[in-house]
């Protein structure tokens, strides 16, 4: 049998399976985007005005990072906080880009004021999108290690899924990323807490944190860890889909 | 077929302002395609009915990012795809799942004979059987181009390869099929 026959055959057999036929669509809910993102930016800028007036408050700044967390992090503080470098390499399985479209739903977009990711990954403990940049010249490396950029991103869930333990010495500062809420943490390194695959066993030790930039854009959150400072920060995250 | 393409761009764009119905349409011209897909991924037929409507949800919240002018189909089929992987990867301790074909109840009028019915379901059966015993770099590959009928560019797109890839391995996907075939019949 030649391959064209076999071509045949299995086109022939894909008119024998038992393919799901039901319409989904007649059965879809769709309300249209543009007029709840508007909200949710309203949402969020009027949670920004607020923060502001509590943020002129010093004595208040951290307690309101912990009340408040954002887009699915949340915050604690812990004592202090010992380097394992090693944690790095687990970001999880290597994907494509076409692949983190779709695991992101096709949201996400790439930072324009960085060339293009060295490697991208799923992690599915998280439900993230993992994207590695190596140190270079322009790019400083992230403590011990020689990856300079990792940007994760994820859909925000409604409750919060990270839990970031920060040890003295670490500070939080609300920002604004193209007029979103946004929060950066810098100073001594700090631990990342998620949950488990299984979902129940809450703490996982994780990976160490460089500075550390955090924002919402559109459903989803993304996180930027770096050795660079805030202005640099700021920079690749509003190049975002831009 | 010339005026079909200039609809399907006009869908789009109206989809990506937020317009219900042509994002509906849309959907409804691709909904067999994106079920076929779900299917390969899932292997159940109720859950993959509900992988694609989860996965239209998503595409129709991802939609005003969509960028106009790019391929819709391919788009629409990954999100399907990674829904699909999703629910699977969840699902790892279980049995793997099985293709499974239609019941055929042969009649006694079947043309051209009830007997050559019979041989061709019998043959049908053992090439799903070589099918599934393919190595998954080959069977992604088999099962996409001539199953579910995506074209080789498309099968790139979803399987995240390149096209001289999906070339490859077709190719020996197929020499390596009919090696199983040959070897069942033994």
């Amino acid at each position: 049998m030649n391959q064209a026959n076999l071509e045949r055959r299995l086109v022939d057999l894909a008119g024998h399976l038992d393919w799901p036929e039901r319409d989904v669509v007649s059965r879809l809910q769709l309300i249209p985007v543009p007029r709840r993102r508007r909200v949710l930016s309203i949402a969020w800028a009027s949670l920004l005005v607020v923060l502001v007036v509590i943020l002129a408050i010093p004595a208040g700044r951290q307690a309101v990072a912990d009340l408040f967390g954002l887009g699915g992090v949340v915050f604690g503080r812990t004592e202090s906080v010992s380097p394992t470098p090693g944690d790095w390499l687990e970001f999880g399985n290597p994907i494509s880009r076409q692949e983190a479209a779709g695991l992101l739903a096709a949201e996400f977009a790439m930072p324009t004021h960085l060339r293009p990711p060295d490697s991208i990954h799923h992690d599915p403990a998280l439900g993230a999108v993992v994207l590695v940049w190596a140190a270079d010249r322009s790019l400083p490396a992230l403590l011990d290690t020689d990856i300079g950029i990792l940007l994760t991103v994820f859909p925000t869930p409604v409750e919060p899924v990270l839990r970031k333990d920060l040890p003295i010495g670490t500070e939080v500062e609300w920002v604004a990323v193209r007029e979103e809420a946004g929060l950066w943490v810098e100073g001594a390194p700090h631990r990342l807490v998620y949950p488990s695959l299984d979902g129940d066993v809450e703490v996982e030790a994780a990976r160490l944190a460089g500075n550390v930039l955090i924002w919402i854009r559109g459903d989803l959150t993304y996180r930027l860890e770096s050795a660079l400072d805030l202005a640099s920060s700021l920079s690749i995250a509003e190049s975002v889909g831009d | 077929m010339e005026g079909r393409p200039l609809e399907e761009k006009e869908l789009i764009e109206r989809a990506a302002q937020g317009d219900v119905e042509a994002f509906t349409g849309l959907l409804r011209a691709h909904q067999g395609v994106a079920l076929r897909i779900a299917y390969l991924v899932v292997r159940d037929r109720t859950e993959a009915e509900d992988v694609t409507q989860e996965a239209f949800l998503k595409a129709f919240r991802a939609m005003p990012t969509f960028r106009v002018g790019s391929a819709f189909r391919p788009w629409l089929l990954a999100i399907v795809r990674n829904e699909g992987l999703n629910r699977v990867r969840g699902r790892n301790r279980r049995e793997r799942l099985r293709l499974r074909m239609v019941s055929e109840v042969v009649s006694g009028d079947a043309a051209p004979s009830p007997e050559t019915a019979v041989l061709a379901a019998d043959a049908r059966k053992r090439l799903l059987e070589a099918v599934e015993r393919l190595a998954p770099r080959f069977r992604d590959v088999v099962v996409h181009r001539y199953l579910a009928g995506l074209s080789e560019e498309e099968t790139a797109t979803l399987l995240g390869i390149p096209r001289g890839t999906v070339k490859s391995r077709a190719a020996r996907g197929l020499t390596r099929l009919q090696g199983l075939l040959e070897e069942a019949e033994r």
